[in-house]
């Protein structure tokens, strides 16, 4: 009997001990939080758009600079304008199982077309990461079109039709055609900047405001730059004026951030942080993103949130003006 | 032209590229039979996978996903009235009624021929237009687009012909189904019925059309307490069966190819797709048909529906490869291969690449002929399923059209959309409403108000836009004629009838 109390105090004390050392493991501060296994990489576009294709590689590459190397699922939650993949990511659990990637001039246009209930998510309340494929947009003319400087546009015969998608094309032909003073009209509904590139070509419209990458690709066939948005001239259009040169200091560009949800911890941002500086240093990866046809951009979280802060500003003060083109196209 | 020819065929010569061209035809098919998936989420998928592949290997891979799943679709339609992917929609109507009188094996075999015929039209068609590609491209403006969509709306009057009133009403109620969500152009949201979020993007293709064709059937079977087709009323089974499918598509030459051409002519139109051209086809060729079998089971109706949606890949990639503009979203996804592996997509790459756009066309030649001949050669095994006892095989089939439902989006509202879309597809078959004008509504209405829109701010308002480019005037006549077309054949039978009464 004396025997049996003996072994259960001695199995009890040692039971206890192995929950104290556990205990006393767990108490420890993590110094890198654990990823889940599957984490979920959440774009507001349809598969095959510029964003899908760069998130796919960076889903692809990702995973052996992050701890315990997790899987990542692309999901394409596309829809209202770009809003309901963001939204989604707003709404999930801060536990890095879920990751979301914009073009930052898109959320933020949706924020101020719809307000923050009406978009279903505050931009300034998500955890950034980086961000990248930072280009300049610029201002095209059809082949047919009459115009060959901002000047000229600022005095057309009729108001100038743009071919227009949603959300960032839309935001910025407002926003740039309001600071410079040209009169336009918006032919909206293009799925895609193909589609209002194919109608700029047709004749549907007069001229588009979109990437220089992407406009770049149509030189050939009749597209003819008007102006950069920008300071300087980037090196793809040695020729082509910017805005400032044509007395119009203004700066519009697209970048593709990368966030957490709100409440996020900063170890676990770090984590991502960390992860994604590596990867966008991994030449293997760089070259991907290359031979895809994209510039591989990269800022850090820093100054991923200052391009936030600074579009942020500058959409508020257009908001009206946005609401207004908006509303004319109802 | 031809230059590219040589290095694309030399790479199909492959051992490696012939292995992935028969796995990815057989993921196309596996995906498209089961419902909910398609040829999209299959390619999605399957992107990642090739970054460790040679580019030609990994175009050939995706263009066999891409071209094999519209069949695969056509197998659940035929045997289950389940149409797997929305391309499929209307091939219910015909084959499922061929498979429940013991002719599955033989109804399976008409499609796998159909297919392929419609396929290899529809890239050959490609292959045609490839030196005046681009003018073809800008042809379909908005106001041409509309009159395309207008053309195919038309053909409800096929529908609507045995009951005008009842058909017209099921077709507006498709319509206004179709006009829920955000407005493509406005950005209004209409008829939000409470949703903050679930509808912003409308009622989805795949859990509505599952819900309507699919669901409805099965409520259909259990209140029936169906049992399978006896072993004993099997007709057509075995080889002598698939044979019997495939001399049958011979036999209509003229609705393949006219099924076909319009199939293509979809394509080629942006923003729509398979699941426009299967119904569009479909209505036309019941509209000409002198075949007293129509919606019960007719050959030619099941041609028209499945050599339409396989010729419209042809159609689809033209924009596609000619200007970089995706003819379907499944096209999207083979362009986003094609950027992953450095090839650029746009104006160019006919000029610069053009083995590229060999290895696009063989491939989807390869993986429309492999799931083809795959199907063909199971059809007499596959269509044993219909002379399962309903009981056993329903519950299996409500179960997939769920998970399929849910699968697109991982979305539970979804699955509440397909069932109530399988009440309401019961609710019109029994009180004796057709599906078709439903349907028709449900597709093309957002397509034509897209356009409709956008070519009324093209003009300013003018309508005139519509008759100013002869493609545009071209479809605007082939559409009044189509309308009028069941009028005036009804008025000559009274008028040969009178004749026949004085005589």
């Amino acid at each position: 009997m004396v025997y049996s109390v003996r072994i259960i105090l001695a199995v009890l004390a040692g039971f206890l001990t192995l929950l104290g050392v556990y205990q006393h493991a767990i108490a420890q501060p993590a110094k890198t939080p654990a990823l889940p296994s599957t984490i979920n990489l959440v774009i507001p576009y349809i598969p095959g758009t510029g964003a899908d294709i760069q998130t796919r590689v960076v889903a692809r590459f990702l995973p052996k600079y992050l701890p315990g190397s997790p899987v990542f699922v692309v999901k394409n939650d596309a829809g209202a304008g770009g809003r309901a993949g963001v939204q989604t990511v707003y709404r999930s659990k801060p536990d890095g199982a879920a990751v979301g990637g914009a073009y930052t001039p898109d959320a933020l246009a949706n924020e101020a077309l719809y307000g923050i209930d009406g978009a279903g998510f505050d931009f300034s309340k998500f955890v950034p990461l980086m961000s990248t494929y930072h280009q300049p947009y610029t201002v095209s003319v059809g082949p047919k079109a009459p115009y060959k400087s901002l000047d000229d546009m600022k005095r057309p015969a009729k108001p100038v039709p743009f071919c227009t998608t949603t959300g960032m094309d839309m935001s910025y032909i407002v926003i740039a055609t309001k600071a410079i003073g040209i009169p336009m009209r918006l032919i909206p509904g293009f799925k895609g900047a193909p589609t209002a590139m194919a109608g700029l070509l047709r004749g549907d419209c007069e001229a588009v405001s979109l990437g220089i990458e992407f406009t770049n690709r149509y030189l050939k066939d009749g597209v003819r730059p008007i102006a950069v948005y920008g300071v300087e001239r980037p090196s793809i259009w040695p020729n082509v004026p910017t805005s400032k040169e044509q007395g119009h200091p203004l700066e519009l560009e697209i970048s593709l951030a990368f966030f957490l949800p709100p409440g996020a911890s900063a170890e676990l941002a770090n984590v991502y942080r960390d992860g994604l500086a590596k990867l966008y240093r991994d030449n293997e990866f760089l070259e991907a993103i290359r031979t895809a046809g994209f510039t591989p951009t990269y800022a850090d979280a820093k100054r991923t949130q200052q391009i936030v802060s600074g579009l942020s500003g500058l959409f508020s003060k257009y908001a009206p003006d946005l609401r207004d083109a908006a509303a004319k196209t109802q | 032209m031809f230059e590219g020819i040589a290095p694309a065929l030399a790479a199909l010569a492959n051992a490696q590229v012939i292995g992935f061209v028969i796995l990815g035809s057989i993921i196309g098919l596996v995906a498209g039979i089961l419902p909910g998936l398609g040829n999209i989420q299959a390619m999605a998928v399957a992107l990642p996978f090739t970054f460790g592949m040679d580019r030609l290997t990994a175009i050939y891979f995706l263009s066999s996903i891409c071209a094999s799943a519209t069949y695969g679709g056509a197998i659940p339609a035929i045997l289950v009235n389940i149409p797997g992917t929305p391309a499929n929609a209307a091939t219910t109507i015909e084959g499922y009624p061929m498979a429940k009188r013991g002719e599955g094996t033989r109804a399976l075999s008409i499609s796998a021929t159909a297919s392929a015929l419609g396929g290899l039209i529809g890239i050959a068609s490609l292959v045609v237009s490839i030196p005046i590609v681009k003018p073809l491209v800008l042809f379909f403006g908005p106001p041409e687009t509309f009159m395309l969509v207008l053309l195919g709306m038309v053909t409800i009057a096929y529908a609507v012909q045995q009951n005008m009133i009842r058909g017209l009403a099921t077709a507006g109620v498709g319509v206004l189904l179709s006009l829920v969500g955000f407005s493509p152009v406005t950005g209004v949201f209409r008829f939000p019925l409470g949703s903050s979020q679930y509808l912003w993007d409308g009622i989805q293709d795949v859990a509505f059309l599952t819900g309507i064709f699919g669901l409805s059937e099965a409520i259909r079977s259990g209140m029936d307490a169906r049992k399978g087709v006896p072993a004993a009323e099997i007709i057509h089974a075995g080889f002598h069966g698939a044979l019997q499918g495939v001399k049958d598509v011979f036999e209509y030459p003229w609705t393949l190819v006219r099924s076909s051409v319009t199939g293509i002519i979809v394509g080629i139109a942006p923003g729509i797709g398979g699941s426009v051209s299967n119904v569009v086809a479909y209505a036309m060729t019941a509209q000409m048909s002198k075949d007293p079998m129509f919606g019960k089971g007719s050959i030619e109706g099941l041609i028209a529906a499945e050599s339409s949606n396989n010729a419209t890949y042809g159609g689809d990639a033209v924009p596609t490869l000619a200007f970089g503009i995706p003819g379907s979203a499944a096209m999207a996804v083979l362009m986003a291969g094609l950027t992953l592996h450095g090839i650029p997509v746009g104006p160019w790459l006919m000029k610069e690449h053009m083995e590229i756009v060999w290895v696009v066309v063989f491939g989807l030649v390869a993986g429309t002929l492999f799931s083809c001949l795959v199907g063909f050669l199971v059809a007499r095994w596959l269509a044993r399923i219909t002379t399962l006892p309903m009981g056993l095989v329903m519950p299996v089939i409500v179960m997939l059209i769920l998970a399929g439902s849910f699968a697109v989006r991982q979305n539970y509202w979804d699955v509440l959309v397909t069932i109530g879309s399988g009440i309401f597809g019961f609710f019109l078959v029994s009180h004796g409403y057709s599906l078709l004008p439903v349907t028709i509504g449900f597709l093309l209405a957002g397509a034509a108000e897209l356009a409709f829109i956008q070519a009324l701010y093209i003009s300013e308002g003018s309508p005139l836009i519509f008759l100013k480019s002869p493609v545009s005037l071209i479809l605007l006549l082939s559409s009044i004629a189509v309308a009028l077309y069941p009028v005036l054949k009804s008025r000559l039978l009274e008028k040969e009838r009178r004749h026949e009464k004085a005589a």
